[in-house]
């Protein structure tokens, strides 16, 4: 290969290889598919250098095949006879921490990395004989996921730099000091009294069985189920019998090949937030032994947080519906789906045919597939002739699309996770992804801990982000459009905006000037209550990052002003030239795992699949042509102007498919009247929902792991999933169901795999014209993104989406939130915590997660908390202008002031937060102004248990280190150096 | 007009309902596998006339116990040394080339003949035709080969 004009050769055993340079040894070694010995080597982080195994010889010398550079001309031996006895001795000292009963263990499943690197080697016997470290009960079973065995572990410390810099969770190290080196949590506290949040990243780069699963044990293997007191001395008997170890290989090996005709490995995307981390989950029948990453995932590799990894009990839950459900007198009957889907066609048909099109209104899901989504829109448009068909993006994500939209032309992020790993500064307003989307927030924390990436939060709570960030400010609620335009201004009035950029790329610069003329710096102060010098440093950093990336959130978009804000965001980052390049842009966060591919599907009142517009004739057209209808030229109502017109008496029938809108809706009470008024309501979900008391019909769903199908993520990724388990009891996918109705209703579908229906929609959707399910198979995945339909990753390379390629600033002032009157004195928040999702119908179905996070509560600061006598536990009374509830304080410093934040995972009525919102929206796009909401606050008399567990990780100190620090391995008295240079000193 | 309920009412089968679904599904099995059925059938009658049957059902139900006996018998030293000497018998075997012991069994069995030819005289044998059966080349051949095999057996002594 030539590079630059010069020639990089490496020659390895004997053999030339060309190369680009940059790489390690080990890298083009296992490019190369080399088989090489290598147990620590994680690719997702910097070289550990713990293992030796990897040592080769370069030029005579021995050195790290994973931490030594390739250089043109090298000579590298992999197996000279230094080589191997440098590895065989690696591989000694391994064995001596570690006991080979791979046959009798829960991890032979034929991936496990000393099992196979002793079959590689043709390791026969050890030069060190086991011993164990520990007593046989120190091992640690507490954590109510995982467990850790210090007897079987090898010291590699994968896990400790996962945890240290990769997840930066900061919960891991090596207790180097002892003599033989254990790994401790918190310094020394069991696993479940630590700041441990369950992420699994551990247990997943475990190389043995150290560091296991709990739903593994005694269910991977055929002989693992043993109990202790044949066990034990069968692990006896093979150390006494001292065999070969290729004759314990070869015997556990024909057993994990037994087991792989037992387990099933099903490809899936995770179905809790928008990150959208694929994995492989592992199934015995319909026992879920465990969620396994894999370095190929193109969105998480081998990360996942607490819900991804562990929180999957739902799927197996008692509580499913499994039956379809028909309200007779005052309970609900099972039934067949044949009399339930005939229920449904005739009274849906008999409301449409009496009252016309805008009798009828359909709510879709953004955790259900892409192809469900565009049946769903297409039984609106085709069989009930109306655009009354929204999805739950009108409670989040509609402000930020609305704000790109006019602004840079399309609704999505800019680039991936990897532009924002590579970000000089990340910006996040209003957002919490440490809780909201994990796996995207460990990239963040990553590049900020290791890579000199800058970090400022804008937020009113100060959770772990803002903890971590280099400048926190903490406007007030509803107040950040006049930060992001002050900001702006000063940038622009100091000539740090880039003004080329702006020239060739972006329209209205002179009236956008204009309207930033009254947001000065000392305006912005008297507004935000954010000081000037904060917002000066701000700009600063704005101005010295090479590429800044915006990352928004709800905390943005629920607010009256949440689409100006979100177009404010743009064009700070449009007036900077942060578009049309790696590593910046605008990343509207989104929230479920297929909120993007809703909307994309179009279930909206206004837009049909692929973002084209009901009013753009010609795309229209092409529907009605495909559809054999004519279909509305305006927009439909969305999901709130539907509940008016049921209010109204307008709208009749509706189906709402897995939204839970009598509980996520603002002013839930409200809700709660409207849904009965409905003459007929169809509800499909998994659960017997809140909204599900309200219903007709109800039509057991499932869930993703009982399906086919794509999502698509924040990065607008779209992404396979295949069935991993089989519908659980009479329960249905949901493109089935729809499919069945809408048959009943005169519509000619025959859709037998929802590829067909991808393949239909990306036939009429320009943006997605390049993909289909071939291009999609397996980790690959597919950007939309031009309207070429090719895949891609980084948006507006050729221009922004606009017909002249150029975009807009948008033009907006800042909108001041509601009032409330002088008796609702406290601001109350409200948003996700890690553990659970959105409103916990999922994840209250996990015992473990039920563990760390049992109930509800509200936080209070601790200023406020002495002022009213409040301590954690103490029951409090809320009381809005809307609803009230109650529920015990936690009091924490997390919230300042008169704030209050109320998490979003409750299904009672006592507790859940939209019994306390209002009715004001964002004047655009009519999404609920979740977060600006007040209340009062009565402290009652009663008084519980803290409500937060003392084993929460909330509750524990981290335990920052720069990572496995495997310096202190080599300094250790007695350690003798395998490589040359080591060995020099 | 729809109030809020959450009351379900599951269809509950009465157990002579539920007794009849089991019976249909079971005979709708019975008629499509009939054939292979018919097989096993077959095969568990065999077996139980062999009294195989009641052996292994014992077995099944003491499975724990057994399992324990048969780790405990084992991890005897006795036991264990046997495997530990089979493993190593098995060892020496499988590190002969197979051409070698080919060789060695034809010298054996066609010095047994020879022995058998000229067995049954009691004649003394004397220095002297020591000496000359030296000379002799398939004599001699014996001899070097048991003074190789010595030599090699002592050196495998000396290095463990």
């Amino acid at each position: 290969m030539k590079l630059g004009g010069v020639f990089v050769l490496i020659n390895i055993n004997g053999v030339n290889h060309s190369f680009t340079e940059g790489k390690t040894i080990l890298q083009i070694i296992n490019e190369l598919k080399i088989e090489h010995p290598q147990i620590c080597y994680l690719p997702e982080v910097d070289p550990i250098e713990t293992c030796d195994t990897c040592i080769v010889e370069v030029n005579g010398q021995l050195t790290r095949a994973c931490s030594t550079k390739a250089l043109h001309g090298m000579d590298v031996q992999l197996s000279s006879h230094r080589a191997k006895a440098a590895q065989t001795e690696a591989m000694d000292r391994i064995l001596e921490n570690h006991l080979l009963y791979c046959t009798v263990c829960d991890n032979n499943n034929g991936n496990c990395k000393i099992h196979n690197t002793v079959d590689m080697m043709g390791i026969e016997e050890q030069k060190y004989p086991f011993e164990p470290k520990c007593s046989k009960d120190s091992v640690d079973f507490t954590h109510p996921f995982y467990r850790y065995d210090p007897n079987q572990c090898i010291a590699c410390g994968q896990c400790v730099e996962v945890c240290q810099n990769l997840q930066v969770n900061e919960t891991l190290s090596m207790d180097w000091n002892r003599d033989r080196p254990i790994v401790l949590w918190d310094g020394g506290a069991k696993i479940n009294d630590s700041s441990c949040v369950g992420c699994g990243h551990c247990v997943t780069v475990c190389p043995c069985n150290a560091l296991m699963e709990k739903s593994m044990l005694g269910e991977a293997g055929f002989m693992t189920g043993l109990k202790e007191e044949v066990l034990e001395p069968m692990i006896e008997l093979v150390k006494d019998v001292e065999p070969g170890y290729s004759g314990i290989m070869a015997i556990s090996d024909a057993e994990a090949a037994m087991r792989d005709t037992r387990t099933k490995k099903t490809k899936t995307v995770c179905t809790f937030c928008g990150v959208g981390c694929s994995f492989e989950v592992w199934t015995k029948d319909r026992k879920i032994l465990k969620i396994q990453p894999v370095s190929e995932a193109p969105v998480n590799a081998i990360s996942t947080c607490i819900k991804g990894k562990f929180g999957w009990d739902f799927v197996n839950s008692e509580k499913r519906i499994t039956t379809p459900l028909i309200r007779k007198g005052d309970s609900f009957v099972e039934s067949t789906w044949k009399e339930a889907l005939d229920l449904v066609a005739e009274r849906l048909g008999a409301i449409h045919k009496e009252n016309g099109e805008d009798s009828i209104g359909i709510i879709s899901s953004s955790k259900i597939t892409n192809e469900e989504n565009y049946v769903i829109q297409k039984l609106a448009r085709q069989v009930f002739k109306t655009n009354n068909v929204d999805n739950c993006s009108r409670y989040c994500q509609s402000p930020a699309t609305d704000g790109l939209f006019r602004t840079v032309g399309m609704g999505g992020d800019a680039g991936t996770i990897k532009d924002i790993a590579q970000a000089g500064l990340v910006i996040i307003v209003g957002a919490n992804p440490a809780e909201g989307h994990p796996v995207l927030a460990t990239r963040v924390k990553r590049a900020h801990k290791l890579h000199g990436q800058k970090l400022i939060v804008a937020d009113l709570r100060k959770h772990e982000m803002a903890e971590r960030s280099d400048i926190f400010i903490s406007p007030k609620q509803g107040t950040d459009q006049v930060w992001l335009m002050a900001v702006t201004k000063y940038m622009i009035d100091q000539g740090w905006h880039d003004s080329q950029f702006i020239k060739e790329n972006v329209h209205h610069f002179e009236d956008f000037q204009v309207v930033l003329k009254k947001y000065t710096m000392e305006y912005a102060e008297h507004v935000t209550g954010v000081s000037k010098d904060m917002l000066i440093q701000t700009a600063e950093m704005i101005r010295d990052a090479d590429g800044t990336c915006i990352l928004w959130g709800m905390g943005v978009t629920q607010n009256t002003g949440g689409s100006d804000t979100s177009a404010a965001i743009s064009n700070l980052l449009l007036a900077t030239g942060n578009y049309r390049r790696p590593g910046a842009g605008a990343y509207p966060l989104r929230g479920h795992n297929n909120v993007q591919g809703a909307c994309d599907m179009g279930t909206l009142p206004g837009w049909l699949p692929g973002y084209q517009h009901v009013t753009d004739d010609v795309a229209r057209e092409k529907f009605e042509k495909a559809y054999g209808v004519a279909i509305g030229d305006r927009p439909g109502k969305d999901n709130i102007q539907m509940l008016h017109a049921v209010d109204e008496g307008i709208m009749k029938g509706m189906y709402v498919v897995g939204e839970d809108m009598a509980l996520v809706d603002s002013n839930a009470n409200h809700v709660h009247d409207v849904l009965s008024k409905l003459e007929f309501l169809v509800v499909q979900d998994l659960f017997f929902s809140r909204t599900a008391q309200y219903a007709d019909v109800i039509l057991p769903a499932v869930p993703s792991l009982e399906k086919d199908g794509t999502f698509t993520n924040t990065e607008r990724r779209v992404q396979r999933l295949y069935k991993a388990l089989p519908e659980m009891g009479d329960s249905k996918a949901d493109w089935w169901i729809i499919q069945e109705v809408a048959n009943r209703l005169g519509a000619d579908w025959h859709y037998s795999h929802p590829g067909d229906i991808f393949a239909e929609m990306a036939s009429l959707s320009p943006i997605f014209s390049q993909a289909d399910y071939t291009n999609m198979e397996d980790w690959d995945s597919f950007f939309w993104g031009s309207l070429d339909g090719k895949s891609t990753p980084l948006l507006y390379t050729d221009g922004f989406n606009f017909p002249d390629k150029k975009a807009r600033f948008a033009l907006s002032d800042w909108i001041e939130p509601v009032e409330y009157p002088d008796e609702f004195d406290l601001h109350i928040n409200n948003g996700r915590m890690l553990e659970h999702f959105h409103e916990g119908n999922m994840t209250n179905k996990s015992a473990g997660i039920q563990e760390k996070v049992p109930e509800i509560f509200v936080e209070v600061s601790p200023g406020l908390a002495k002022e009213r006598g409040v301590v954690s536990g103490t029951m409090v009374r809320l009381i809005s202008p809307h609803g009230a509830v109650r529920l015990p304080a936690l009091v924490t410093d997390r919230v300042k002031g008169n704030e209050l934040f109320l998490p979003m995972n409750s299904v009672e009525k006592e507790s859940a937060i939209n019994f306390l919102t209002g009715t004001a929206v964002d004047q655009r796009t009519n999404t609920p102004a979740f977060k600006q909401a007040k209340v009062r606050m009565e402290v009652l008399k009663e008084k519980v248990d803290n409500p937060l567990p003392a084993t929460n990780h909330r509750n524990k100190k981290r335990h920052p280190t720069s990572g496995i620090e495997v310096e202190r391995k080599w300094a250790k008295p007695g350690y003798e150096h395998l490589t040359d240079q080591g060995k020099k000193g | 007009m729809a109030a809020p309920i959450t009351s379900i009412k599951k269809i509950e089968l009465t157990d002579e309902e539920l007794h009849q679904v089991k019976v249909h599904e079971l005979q709708a099995l019975i008629v499509e596998q009939q054939q292979s059925l018919n097989k096993i059938l077959e095969l568990t009658a065999e077996l139980d006339k062999a009294g195989v049957l009641d052996a292994l059902n014992a077995m099944i139900k003491a499975k724990d116990e057994i399992a324990g006996i048969a780790v405990h018998q084992a991890s005897r030293e006795p036991m264990t040394n046997m495997l530990n000497n089979a493993m190593n018998m098995a060892g020496i075997l499988t590190a002969i080339d197979p051409e070698v012991t080919a060789k060695l069994k034809n010298g054996i069995s066609s010095g047994i003949h020879e022995a058998e030819l000229y067995g049954g005289t009691e004649e003394k044998v004397s220095i002297f035709q020591l000496m000359k059966a030296l000379n002799d080349p398939d004599i001699n051949r014996s001899i070097k080969f048991g003074m190789d095999f010595l030599k090699g057996m002592g050196k495998g002594l000396h290095d463990k």
